[in-house]
C-alpha cells in the first residue's frame, strides 16, 4: 500500500485556467500539486500515487465526478473537496452522501479554497494520530469520555445531543448532510424528519455558542447539513 | 298511461255533465231560447272541450250535441226523425259550423302555444346571452350555462371536453358518462348524436358537438332523452349551443390573446434585462479589465497594486452576487418554481450562514439579531432564503453607506412569531424609501440605485411569492427602511419534537 504524500495534492479539473490558478495558488502556499483533466488520468494517477486531497471538478470530460467520488471511497478515505458551478442542493447533497468531505461553488475565492483545504489536511492528520479529544478555542469535546468542556466547564447535554456533537466531532470540518445525521441518530426510518435535526442543533447551538447568530463551533452549510468548525 | 286515461275518463265525464246539464237547461227554457238559442249553448260546449280537450273529443261532443237537439228539439220532438227539411238544414249547419269553430279554435289554441312559448325561448335566449357575455373564464362559462340550461329544459346538461390522455370527461357528474366512442364519433363528424337526429335516435342522450367541423372542442351531453321530448326541445337546444360554442371560441381566444401578451411582456422583460445586463455589467466589468491591466504594467506602488486586487475581488464579487440574483430570478419566474425542494429551515441557522458568509468575504457586517422566542422553523428552501436574506443585508448596507454617522446604528433583523405567522425583518437608518413607493411597485430592473439592477427587492419578492409569503416595506420612526417577510405559521404539530 502507497504511504499517503502528506503534501500531493491531485486536482481534477478540466478548465485549464482554473487548474493554473488553483495549482498557483496551491503552490504558493506550499502545497505539491498535480492536476489531470479527466477521470481516466486521475484513477490512474491514484494508483502511483497516494495524494493528501483531492480537488475534484463535477463536470468532466469523460463522466460525472461523483463516479470518482465512488471509485475513491471503495478504497480510500482521502479528503475529496468538489468544485463545481452546479448549484443544486440535492446535487450538492448527493456528493456529500457520496463521500466528499466538502464542497465549494463556483465562484469562489482563494482565501476561502485554502481555507477549505488547510481544515481537510488538519483533519486527516488529527485522525491519523488517533486522538479521542477535540479542541477548539473554549471548546474541548472528549468522545471515550463522552464530556465535553466548556471554558473548562461541563456542559449538560441530552443524550440525541450528545450524539449529533460526537458525529461532528468525528470528523472535524467535514459536512454530514440531513440525511446522514438523521440516520445515525435517529434510524433510517427518520431521514424526512428535519425538524428534529433544527430543534435538536438549535438547542446545542444555544448551550454551546455566545452569539446563535454568529456561530463558532456549529457550522450549518444551508440546505445540505452540519460541521464543526476546525480551525 | 294509466294517468292519461283517467284524464280522458275525466273529461269525459265532465263532457257528459255538462251535455246534460246543457240539455236540462234548454228542455226547461226551451220555449225562450227556441232553436237558435238551444243550438247555441250547445255551440258553446263544443267550444270549451276543445279548448281544453283534443281535437277528436271536441268532433265526438259535436256529434253528441247534435244528436241531442235532434232527439229533444227537432220536431217531432224525442225521437231521431226529423220532419221538415229546414230542420235537417240548421241540424246539419249546426254540425258544420261547430266542428269549423272546433278545427279554428284548435289552431288558434296550438298558433297561442307556440308563441308563449317562442316568447320563453327568447327570453331564455336573452338570458342566456347576457350569462355567456359576462363569462370571463371558461370554468363559470360551462357550469353556469349548463346549471341555466338544466332549469330551462328540466334535464340533466354536462359539457364533455377532452383531457391530457385524449379521454372525453364530462364536468359535474350530474349526467352519466356517455360512451367514449360516441363522442369520438361526435368529435371526428361533427354531427350530433340521439333523437330527432339521423345518428342513433334512439339514445336516451343528445350529444351536440360545438363546432361544425371536425374539432376537439367540448360536446354538450344531454341525459334522460325521451320519446316525450318535442322536437322544438331538441332545435332550441341546439340554437343554444350555438351561442355557447361562439362564447366559448371567444373566451379561448382571449386566453390566447392574454397570453401572446404575457409572451410580450416577457420579451419586453427579456429585452429590459439585456439592456441592463449591457449597461450596468459593463460598468464592474470595466473596472475589474481596468485594474488589472494596470496592474500588468509595472512600476506600481505596493499601496496602489494592493487597491487595485481589492477593487478587482470587490468588482468580481458583485458581478457573482448579480448573475446569481439574476438566474434565481429567472429560474423561479419559469415552471422550475415548482420544483423547489422545501424544507423546515430555522431563521437562525440561516442568519448564522449569512454572517459566516460575509465574513468568508471580508467584509464587515454590524448586526443585532433578535427572536420573539427560541426554535422557530418555516418552512422554506434554504438558499433561496438565504438570498432573499443576503439581499436584504446588502441593501441595508448599501443604504447605511456614505452615513457620516460615526457610530452608526447596527441592521437590525427581527424574527418574530405572531398568532398566525412568522415575520423576518430587517431594518437600517438609511434614508429610507420614497413615501410613494409600495412592494406592489417593485419592478424588475427599475432600480434608484445608480449602481443595482434594481433585481434586490425583485428578487426578494419573487422568493418571497415562492414561498407564499408577504414581502410588506415601510419606513423606520426615526429614518430608515424596514422590510419584512411574513411567512404563513407552519402546522407546528410535529415539529416540536
Amino acid at each position: 500500500m502507497l504511504m499517503p504524500d502528506k503534501s500531493l495534492i491531485l486536482i481534477i479539473e478540466d478548465d485549464l485556467q482554473i487548474s493554473q490558478f488553483l495549482q498557483s495558488s496551491l503552490k504558493v502556499s506550499g502545497y505539491l500539486t498535480h492536476c489531470v483533466q479527466t477521470i481516466a488520468d486521475g484513477k490512474h494517477l491514484l494508483n502511483e500515487h497516494k495524494p493528501a486531497l483531492i480537488i475534484l471538478d463535477l463536470n468532466l470530460p469523460d463522466g460525472d465526478g461523483r463516479d470518482f467520488i465512488d471509485h475513491v471511497r471503495i478504497s480510500s478515505d482521502i479528503p475529496i473537496l468538489v468544485l463545481s458551478a452546479r448549484q443544486s442542493e440535492q446535487e450538492k447533497v448527493d456528493c456529500f452522501d457520496s463521500g466528499a468531505d466538502d464542497y465549494l461553488a463556483k465562484p469562489f475565492g482563494v482565501n476561502e479554497l485554502l481555507a477549505r483545504v488547510k481544515v481537510s489536511l488538519k483533519r486527516t492528520a488529527m485522525m491519523s494520530l488517533r486522538d479521542d479529544v477535540f479542541k477548539l478555542d473554549d471548546l474541548e469535546i472528549d468522545t471515550v469520555n463522552s464530556r465535553v468542556l466548556l471554558d473548562k466547564q461541563p456542559v449538560h447535554l441530552t443524550p440525541i445531543e450528545f450524539k449529533l456533537l460526537f458525529i461532528l466531532a468525528k470528523k472535524p470540518g467535514k459536512v454530514f448532510t440531513h440525511r446522514q445525521l438523521l440516520t445515525e441518530v435517529w434510524g433510517a426510518e427518520y431521514i424526512n424528519d428535519t425538524h428534529y435535526l433544527r430543534i435538536h442543533m438549535g438547542r446545542l447551538r444555544a448551550r454551546l455558542e455566545i452569539n446563535s447568530a454568529a456561530p463558532r463551533y456549529i457550522l450549518t452549510e444551508a440546505g445540505i447539513g452540519y460541521r464543526l468548525a476546525a480551525t | 298511461m294509466g294517468a292519461s286515461l283517467l284524464k280522458h275518463l275525466f273529461q269525459l265525464f265532465c263532457i257528459l255533465v255538462l251535455l246534460t246539464v246543457t240539455t236540462v237547461i234548454n228542455h226547461t227554457f226551451f220555449s225562450t231560447l227556441g232553436n237558435t238559442g238551444v243550438s247555441m249553448l250547445y255551440l258553446v260546449i263544443v267550444v270549451a272541450v276543445v279548448y281544453f280537450c283534443t281535437f277528436g273529443i271536441a268532433s265526438g261532443t259535436a256529434i253528441a250535441a247534435f244528436f241531442a237537439i235532434n232527439y229533444f228539439f227537432v220536431a217531432p220532438r224525442y225521437t231521431f226523425e226529423v220532419a221538415h227539411i229546414e230542420s235537417w238544414a240548421s241540424l246539419i249547419s249546426f254540425l258544420i259550423v261547430s266542428l269549423v269553430i272546433s278545427s279554428l279554435v284548435k289552431r288558434l289554441k296550438s298558433q297561442t302555444e307556440v308563441s308563449v312559448l317562442a316568447s320563453k325561448r327568447a327570453e331564455f335566449a336573452k338570458t342566456l346571452a347576457e350569462k355567456l357575455a359576462l363569462s370571463t373564464d371558461l370554468a363559470s362559462l360551462i357550469n353556469d350555462t349548463c346549471t341555466l340550461l338544466q332549469t330551462e329544459f328540466s334535464k340533466p346538461f354536462a359539457i364533455a371536453q377532452l383531457d391530457a390522455n385524449k379521454t372525453y370527461q364530462l364536468h359535474s357528474d350530474s349526467v352519466a358518462a356517455p360512451d367514449q366512442k360516441a363522442l369520438l364519433w361526435v368529435a371526428n363528424n361533427a354531427k350530433p348524436i340521439g333523437q330527432y337526429t339521423d345518428n342513433w335516435p334512439e339514445s336516451s342522450y343528445w350529444l351536440m358537438p360545438f363546432n361544425r367541423l371536425p374539432s376537439q372542442l367540448p360536446i354538450l351531453v344531454i341525459g334522460h332523452v325521451s320519446a316525450d321530448d318535442s322536437v322544438e326541445i331538441y332545435t332550441a337546444i341546439k340554437s343554444c349551443v350555438d351561442q355557447i360554442s361562439q362564447a366559448y371560441q371567444r373566451l379561448i381566444n382571449n386566453e390566447k390573446a392574454k397570453h401572446a401578451e404575457l409572451i410580450a411582456q416577457e420579451e419586453a422583460i427579456q429585452s429590459a434585462l439585456l439592456a441592463s445586463i449591457s449597461h450596468d455589467m459593463r460598468t464592474p466589468l470595466t473596472s475589474i479589465l481596468g485594474a488589472a491591466t494596470t496592474l500588468q504594467q509595472a512600476d506600481l506602488e505596493p499601496a496602489q497594486a494592493a487597491y487595485l486586487t481589492s477593487l478587482i475581488a470587490s468588482q468580481a464579487r458583485y458581478l457573482a452576487t448579480t448573475t446569481e440574483n439574476i438566474l434565481s430570478l429567472i429560474r423561479l419566474e419559469s415552471s422550475e418554481v415548482k420544483q423547489i425542494p422545501m424544507d423546515w429551515q430555522s431563521p437562525e441557522e440561516l442568519i448564522g450562514v449569512m454572517t459566516a458568509l460575509y465574513k468568508n468575504r471580508g467584509e464587515s457586517l454590524n448586526l443585532k439579531v433578535t427572536a420573539s422566542e427560541p426554535e422557530l422553523l418555516i418552512k422554506g428552501n434554504a438558499n433561496l432564503l438565504m438570498q432573499a436574506l443576503v439581499n436584504l443585508i446588502d441593501n441595508a448596507k448599501q443604504a447605511q453607506t456614505g452615513l457620516t454617522n460615526l457610530n452608526p446604528e447596527p441592521i437590525l433583523i427581527d424574527v418574530v412569531k405572531t398568532t398566525d405567522s412568522i415575520n423576518i425583518s430587517v431594518s437600517d437608518r438609511g434614508k429610507g424609501f420614497d413615501e410613494t413607493f409600495t412592494a406592489s411597485k417593485i419592478k424588475k430592473f427599475s432600480s434608484t440605485n445608480a449602481k443595482g439592477f434594481g433585481l434586490g427587492l425583485s428578487i426578494v419578492q419573487a422568493i418571497a411569492k415562492s414561498h407564499d409569503a408577504r414581502l410588506m416595506i415601510h419606513n423606520r420612526e426615526g429614518g430608515g427602511a424596514c422590510v419584512t417577510l411574513n411567512f404563513n405559521i407552519p402546522n407546528t404539530e410535529n415539529v416540536n419534537a
